[in-house]
């Protein structure tokens, strides 16, 4: 063995930490979960028994799980579509030079965002009470009282009303984003494109958005991600109901938990890992692919 | 059942004072190290004060302090329990409702065995029935018989000129002329979730028992009946349903709450509830006895031909974790929790027939509409304290019926739920 090689690889020593943490606190769990969740672990079992993809049959042929499943993609579709189209928007209108007070209205759209979700739950709670909350007093107000709802024990809505919550959490950090993606747009584009004769759609169209596209993939990729995992939101709001209305993932894998069915639990925590990798690797993909490079 | 003696005691108030020599002691006065505490853990709905005075005299007596954890009750109770036997982490004794099914969720082989301790020598024979698992006893009875019922407002009933309905037909003749009258019928706490599950309950003595008989429910038992196979329950569902279809329940009842389901009974509001009899020391705690007992009345839920039968549920139970750390001295705790004179502090503050003897309590007026029908011979025990598994996920599964009112879906769903469950436990037959 030369020197030079023996150098060459003298820097993969420094790795070894931290694959060894990496390794010891990821993939062994990850390994481990996955072989759980081929046995019968349940909180009455002492002797745990391999009974290969049974737990997954019975996920799928479960009413409520189907009925979990479908909710979960909802929402995080719903959320991150809206948080996004809301966020872009909102980045634009702010990132006008002669905007007076935008710092302002800035740092009041981000503020939601640090704010505990467990504690915004509590919040909306009080404000979509049908009764004493200001969202139906102030419809009430305005003459628009036929619109006033029971959103969170109506079934037909409560999902809607749990997923504009999280909007309106998170469109704040989506707008940082943005606002950080169009200021590092150069201004002679939009003054080129002026000069062209392009106007302001066709500046949106073929600048701003395409040059934006890194802001876009990461955007759309965390909010799918965080919200496909959404569980203290719809814990605090709604506890899944009415009925199966609002189960999402997370909620239904404690509900499994709680009642000591951990082999169970861990196959629905896997089906969830899986479920994001499958959407979030696409995703992340496609949104890469039209990225342009300044 | 309620035991006879108790029956006696009702018109005698008889004393049946037994020897508390075999309590006089604690029996480990040279065997394990006291400890310097002991942990009880209970629902948070428990009424504390009582516990407080008998622990607060176990202190005196014994010089060991004793501290309550209330955990959150319902379903969540069990779970939190079955964590923390998990993990390992015992508490020294713990209450829990009564039934074979609470032995068979922590497992046997974890619970400390107490067949022919001398506690159970104080204790009315009839309250052991549903408390045998194989022949052996792992809990001491705690508290008193209860029932699960329609507790209704006698002030609403007097003025729709109602009284206890003698049939089904004439007890959905009542709703309809309390709604008319401008009353809310019934008022369902749906957005609490667990009082949904008291209808089907109730109606299991009236309508399912006497379809499938003591035989279905021990087939029940053993797995070779499927609940989704009763159609004597399918049709309790339908009449669930059915009272939503109608507009007898509060309008927006999925927002309904326990505690507004109280007020409104209380108040006059509200013409009847389907409850528990904890439901009654609830309302005691908030409108006092004599209201309580002036007002509030209880009926079972009615048959299509007669009153029905009227639903009973066992002494809740103390449970000592086989493994815990002071298990010695948390039976010396059970049995001086179970003395007579304890008891009696206990029914100071609930509700119940006792199962000791020699505890003295006046019985309250529905306590002895309760047992005119047991002495008639209409009473059943709850049949969840009938079987080892359990109806999980229950008042969810009611809640979705309610919104898509689908009783196939709900029926399967319990089913599957019950047979999962039983299997998890690895109860023979599943």
């Amino acid at each position: 063995m030369t020197i030079s090689s023996q150098r060459s690889r003298y820097p993969n020593w420094f790795l070894l930490p931290t694959i060894l943490v990496f390794g010891f606190l990821f993939v062994i769990p990850t390994l481990t979960s996955f072989y759980y969740s081929l046995t019968d672990w349940n909180i009455n079992r002492r002797v745990i028994t391999f009974i290969g993809f049974d737990n997954f049959i019975e996920l799928f042929s479960d009413i409520k799980f189907r009925a979990t499943l479908s909710n979960t993609l909802t929402y995080a579709f719903s959320v991150t579509f809206t948080r996004n189209f809301l966020g872009l928007f909102l980045a634009i209108l702010l990132n006008i030079a002669t905007l007076r007070g935008k710092n302002l209205f800035r740092t009041i759209i981000f503020l939601p965002y640090v704010i505990a979700p467990v504690v915004i739950g509590y919040l909306f709670t009080a404000i979509y009470n049908p009764s004493q909350g200001i969202l139906n007093q102030g419809l009430r107000t305005i003459g628009l009282g036929f619109l006033a709802k029971d959103w969170l024990n109506d079934p037909n809505i409560a999902l809607f009303s749990t997923i504009m919550t999280d909007v309106w959490r998170t469109t704040g950090f989506s707008m940082v984003i943005y606002l950080a993606g169009l200021q590092a747009i150069p201004q002679e584009l939009y003054e080129s494109a002026a000069i062209d004769g392009a106007n302001g759609m066709r500046r949106l169209a073929h600048i701003t958005l395409p040059l934006l596209a890194p802001s876009i993939t990461i955007n759309v990729v965390l909010a799918l991600i965080g919200t496909m995992k959404v569980f203290v939101m719809i814990l605090v709001l709604t506890n899944g109901g009415p009925g199966y209305a609002t189960e999402v993932m997370n909620t239904y894998i404690m509900s499994t938990f709680s009642l000591g069915l951990y082999g169970s639990g861990t196959a629905a925590n896997i089906i969830l890992s899986l479920l994001i990798i499958t959407i979030g690797l696409p995703v992340l993909l496609l949104l890469r692919r039209r990225e342009v490079e300044l | 059942m309620i035991p006879l003696e108790v029956r006696h005691r009702v018109s005698q108030s008889l004393i049946l004072k037994n020897s508390l020599a075999i309590f006089a002691a604690p029996s480990v006065e040279v065997g394990p190290k006291k400890p310097s505490s002991l942990t009880v853990v209970v629902p948070n709905t428990t009424i504390l004060d009582p516990l407080e005075k008998i622990f607060a005299k176990y202190t005196a007596e014994v010089g060991i302090k004793v501290e309550i954890q209330a955990l959150p009750a319902g379903e969540e109770y069990g779970r939190l329990l079955q964590t923390r036997f998990a993990t390992k982490d015992y508490p020294d004794l713990f209450t829990m409702d009564p039934g074979t099914k609470q032995y068979t969720k922590f497992g046997v082989d974890r619970l400390l065995e107490m067949t022919g301790d001398p506690l159970f020598d104080n204790v009315l024979e009839a309250s052991l029935d549903f408390q045998r698992y194989q022949g052996k006893l792992y809990g001491a009875p705690w508290g008193g018989t209860g029932t699960y019922g329609v507790y209704y407002n006698k002030d609403v009933f007097a003025a729709i000129g109602a009284k206890p309905p003698v049939n089904y037909a004439d007890f959905l003749s009542i709703l309809r002329r309390a709604k008319a009258a401008g009353y809310i019928p019934v008022y369902e706490a749906s957005k609490t979730e667990w009082p949904l599950q008291v209808f089907s309950l109730i109606a299991w003595p009236t309508f399912v028992d006497p379809a499938i008989g003591d035989e279905g429910v021990q087939r029940l038992e053993v797995n070779e009946l499927q609940l989704n196979q009763i159609p004597a329950l399918r049709d309790v569902f339908s009449r669930y349903v059915s009272l939503r279809d109608a507009g007898l329940f509060q309008s927006g009842y999925q927002a309904g709450t326990y505690e507004e389901q109280m007020e409104l009974l209380a108040t006059g509001k509200v013409a009847v509830a389907f409850q528990i009899s904890n439901f009654i020391p609830s309302l005691m705690a908030k409108f006092g006895q004599d209201y309580v007992s002036e007002k509030i009345g209880w009926f079972p839920l009615p048959s299509d031909t007669d009153q029905g039968i009227a639903m009973l549920t066992p002494a809740h139970q103390i449970l000592v974790p086989r493994d815990g750390k002071n298990t010695d001295w948390a039976m010396d705790l059970v049995r001086f929790m179970t003395k007579s004179e304890n008891q009696a502090i206990y029914f100071d503050y609930n509700a119940g027939i006792p199962v000791y003897k020699g505890v003295e309590k006046e019985l309250l007026p529905y306590e002895m509409d309760v047992l005119a029908f047991d002495q008639a011979g209409k009473a059943k025990i709850n049949v969840q304290n009938r079987l080892s598994s359990s109806f999980t996920d229950f008042p969810k599964i009611l809640q979705n019926m309610l919104i898509t009112g689908d009783v196939n879906t709900a029926l399967n769903l319990m089913d599957e739920n019950y047979r999962r469950t039983g299997k998890a436990r690895a109860l023979p037959g599943f």
